[in-house]
């Protein structure tokens, strides 16, 4: 900051000089050092840890040591070793992503006294500063005001008259704004004044300080993203606006340096505020030193890369430059540390970016060898009782069955694996017209299923859930799928062209012939949907040809008329048209749903706490069509599972041997459709 | 030179004098011209948040013939839970669109194609808007022909090979739903010969915008050694990772 020249001033000027006068004593640093003076700062990092604080992975209950913060740790150790001066950086998805995260926020929530685990190893490595990512609203906006001991001013937010634990270091986010007040929702930036190390020219170290103003952004498309928590409460702003108007204010409150932590990937087609991953626009905002960014889970940079967004115009993907910004992004879940080296020079009166000294690279925390670095000892104590609660939680019976889920006879129709699906899909579903869609609660809900593991990859690759209690870990072989429910509004016309789709799962079976026919096609098992209820009924007949196999179709009772209008529940990958199932598609969808369809059939089992053979795992919508065949039809299925065939009543299966011959686990069953 | 002005002795008089020129300027301005585009988007996400003061601005704006301000109107209001907030905003989708605005044309398309609370559902009503969108440069207009020719609607056949023409406008414009939806029809063989290949590109491309379902497909690919694709631990590790994460940011509709 230049200094103003002494000039005689009237009375009116007088505000005007002290305000300069203010400007000049913010913006000046350390008058006691040198012209010329030197200092490194690194900036280190970290993004998109999504709450995996160990090296574990609690679904497997089993330690994995490709991912977790205590080895990142170890990472941010080196990088403090080997430079002065570092300053340590989140970029945001930080508070949600594993089963310690949906612990603390969900099953136990976390007391106002208590800090997050993952807040709390933050601290304890000392970070100096965070951005704010989009899944930090995954939990609604109470949740996170709490956990970052926030005071929104925002509808449907309380305040305590102090605020909550959360981290020990500022976090920044510019483009979120109060609907209520029309104000930021975090403070936009923070001006942090960071004691460095830096070398005269006469070669003496000296301490001083350096301001390292942050600026955090997220991507505006959270408003799509978590709307259930967001529409109405708050609003986004874009990020070359944002920053346009922020950044100059930074300057002008003193900050030598200005890091830009932006949640978010690269996008060179034409702005816009709402744009998901606006980067490559925010770097021609003049007066940005360095930007960390993320959300996109990749690395950045990286020679190699082959990724779209680090292949544009403007980024060079072995420098680590975005349109001439140093830019830097640390893969996911803990697995790279972000590093950009600034070489800082002093002029008299204020440092800046010798950009020649400039180095920026992503370090693995995978070494040459494939091996891992070693954790930092000190972060598990830190986390034990939270760990191990969530280890606990995982493990705990959320109900008991008395009966064997199993799909290995879904093909044929058995539903003990299937049936428990739909309901909790039909339920949720239910309550959710009810409650939300007024003009659809005299529609009748049903709902579809597919058996996801039929035997593809060989006997092991069935449902099998041992009668006895069901836990959480249970949960995803009943489900296996990464899916969320989604409503979609059909006509009875719709529901035929459903299943008639879904029956593509049959060869054409040829009654007159006397060899083997083989009554499983290539079609996947897992678009091959069902219902699972009393009140839709149908057949299958196999020996017509695709198209024409559905036969009698009723629902309570009478054929079904295709004008008449149904709710169905299914997944996002059908509603989204995944199949190619003609005319299911985004246009039918009346509610699609943020959670999981796993996540829907744990609460569902929770709420049910006993699930019986009668009530959730014997009610076939279907049968195949009774046909006499010359020959057999055959079928592949786990090797001496016949007893379980014959439990659910399918007695027209037999078994032809214990091995198909191949090395797959699996054995040859013929199936008589005639019964 | 304005120096010595303002330092003169009339310095006071002639800045009240400056003041009510200025602030009379901007009345007049604020009479005769239209608000930017910046101001209006603004209002526009003001209004979104149910802010009266933005939607009145935006009420007169589109009253004064703004297409720009009738369409951030349209578009907010359609999205409103009420019938008479939907209809309203249907009304000024209309204008807008009659005047030719593609954008506007796009959203009437959408709203009539999949209907909203007192706006039923009319997929033929929809497409001349789509259409006229599309010559306007909204290719994500395309994407919402491609369903309708995709589907059986009275008075219209099924016509996968117009659907698949659609669909590959809106997906090399880069709209991620229309590449996984291309994708699947090439992938089954709908309208075209099937060719895994080719589907394996367009859902690529869809599943680097982190279009959830594209990513699962991508997995069931691996684990099924489709697709050119080949069962590969690490390969299905991260493709999990991705099918589930992006579950929680999935691209935008066109």
């Amino acid at each position: 900051m230049n200094n103003p020249k002494p000039v005689v001033l009237r009375m009116y000027y007088l505000p005007l000089a002290l305000a300069s006068a203010l400007l000049a004593a913010c913006g000046a640093t350390d008058p006691g050092i040198p012209s010329n003076t030197k200092a490194t700062l690194a900036l280190l990092e970290t993004t998109d840890l999504h709450t995996n604080v160990m090296s574990y992975d609690y679904f497997k209950l089993a330690e994995d040591k490709s991912l977790g913060f205590e080895r990142t740790a170890t990472l941010i150790n080196a990088a403090r070793a080997e430079f002065p001066n570092t300053m340590l950086l989140d970029n945001g998805d930080t508070i949600q992503g594993t089963a310690l995260s949906d612990y603390q926020s969900l099953v136990s929530p976390l007391p106002c006294n208590q800090t997050l685990a993952m807040y709390k190893v933050m601290n304890l490595m000392k970070f100096e500063g965070g951005g704010i990512g989009n899944h930090e609203f995954n939990y609604g906006l109470p949740f996170l005001n709490q956990v970052t001991g926030s005071k929104f001013d925002v509808d449907g937010v309380t305040n305590g008259s102090a605020p909550c634990a959360g981290p020990s270091f500022p976090q920044a986010l510019a483009n979120v704004y109060s609907a209520k007040t029309k104000e930021p929702l975090f403070s936009p930036y923070h001006i942090i004044t960071k004691n460095v190390s830096a070398t005269q020219p006469d070669g003496k170290t000296v301490m001083t300080a350096v301001k390292v103003g942050i600026i955090g952004f997220t991507p505006p498309t959270i408003m799509a993203w978590d709307k259930r928590w967001l529409d109405g409460k708050v609003y986004t702003q874009g990020l070359v606006e944002t920053a346009t108007k922020f950044i100059p204010e930074m300057r002008s409150k003193g900050a030598d340096v200005v890091v830009v932590i932006s949640h978010g990937g690269l996008d060179n087609t034409a702005y816009d505020p709402t744009m998901e991953n606006g980067n490559w626009h925010l770097s021609k905002v003049p007066g940005i030193d360095a930007m960390l960014i993320g959300h996109s889970h990749q690395v950045f940079p990286d020679a190699a890369s082959t990724s779209p967004q680090f292949n544009l115009p403007g980024v060079d993907k072995v420098k680590g430059t975005v349109n001439g910004v140093p830019t830097v992004m640390a893969n996911y879940w803990g697995k790279h540390l972000g590093l950009i080296k600034l070489d800082l020079v002093f002029d008299g009166n204020k440092w800046a970016v010798n950009s020649a000294g400039t180095k920026v690279e992503a370090r693995s925390a995978q070494n040459a060898d494939k091996t891992y670095v070693a954790v930092e000892p000190s972060i598990a104590p830190a986390v034990a009782t939270e760990h191990a609660a969530t280890i606990q939680y995982v493990k705990t019976p959320i109900g008991t069955t008395n009966f064997n889920m199993h799909s290995y006879f879904a093909d044929l129709g058995e539903v003990s694996a299937i049936e428990i699906v739909n309901q909790a899909q039909a339920d949720y579903v239910s309550t959710y017209v009810t409650a939300n869609l007024p003009q659809y609660k005299t529609l009748p809900v049903l709902s579809i299923s597919a058996p996801f593991k039929s035997g593809f990859a060989g006997g092991n690759d069935y449902t099998d859930v041992a009668s006895g209690n069901v836990a959480i870990n249970n949960a995803a072989d009943l489900y296996l799928y990464p899916n969320t429910v989604y409503a979609l509004r059909v006509q009875g016309s719709d529901i035929k062209n459903w299943l008639e789709t879904a029956a593509k799962r049959f060869n054409k079976i040829d009654p007159s012939l006397t060899t083997d026919q083989p009554l499983i096609s290539s079609f996947p098992g897992y678009n091959f949907d069902m219902f699972t209820s009393p009140d839709i009924k149908y057949e299958i007949d196999v020996t017509q040809a695709e198209g024409s196999r559905i036969k009698k179709l009723t629902y309570k009772g009478a054929a079904i008329d295709p004008a008449a209008y149904f709710i169905v529940a299914t997944n996002n990958y059908r509603g989204s048209g995944g199949g190619n199932f003609p005319g299911i598609d985004s246009t039918k969808v009346v509610y699609a749903s943020p959670d999981a369809n796993r996540d829907v059939l744990i609460s569902y089992i929770k709420t049910l706490k006993t699930l019986s053979l009668a009530k959730n795992g014997s009610d076939r919508s279907w049968n195949f069509t009774k046909v006499s065949t010359n020959g057999r039809v055959t079928f592949k299925s786990a090797p001496n599972k016949l007893s379980l065939a014959t439990a659910a009543g399918l007695t027209n299966i037999s078994s032809l041997n214990n091995s198909d011959g191949t090395t797959n686990n699996l054995a040859d069953y013929a199936i008589d459709l005639s019964k | 030179m304005q120096r010595k002005f303002l330092f003169g002795k009339y310095t006071l008089i002639s800045l009240a004098a400056l003041t009510t020129l200025v602030v009379a300027g901007g009345l007049w301005q604020y009479q005769t011209r239209l608000p930017d585009t910046a101001q209006i988007e603004q209002w526009g996400v003001l209004a979104g948040v149910q802010d009266k003061e933005a939607t009145e601005s935006l009420h007169r704006a589109a009253d004064k013939g703004s297409a720009l301000a009738a369409r951030a109107l349209g578009q907010t209001l359609v999205l409103r839970p009420d019938e008479a907030s939907v209809q309203e905003g249907q009304r000024w989708l209309q204008r807008a669109a009659e005047g030719g605005d593609a954008r506007a044309q796009l959203l009437l398309g959408k709203l009539l194609l999949k209907g909203a609370p007192g706006v039923p559902a009319q997929a033929l009503d929809a497409q001349p808007w789509l259409e006229a969108a599309v010559k306007g440069g909204q290719a994500g207009a395309a994407h919402y022909l491609g369903l309708i020719h995709r589907q059986e609607l009275p008075g219209q056949t099924r016509s996968p090979e117009k659907a698949l023409q659609w669909l590959e406008v809106a997906a090399k414009a880069g709209f991620a739903d229309s590449q996984f939806l291309l994708g699947q029809m090439i992938m089954t063989g709908d309208g075209t010969a099937a060719d895994p290949a080719r589907a394996r590109k367009w859902f690529e491309a869809a599943a680097e915008q982190d279009h959830p379902e594209a990513n699962l497909q991508l997995l069931m690919a691996f684990t099924r050694n489709e697709m050119g694709l080949k069962r590969n631990a690490e390969a299905e590790a991260r493709q999990w990772m991705e099918a589930q994460h992006s579950l929680r940011h999935r691209p935008a509709a066109p």
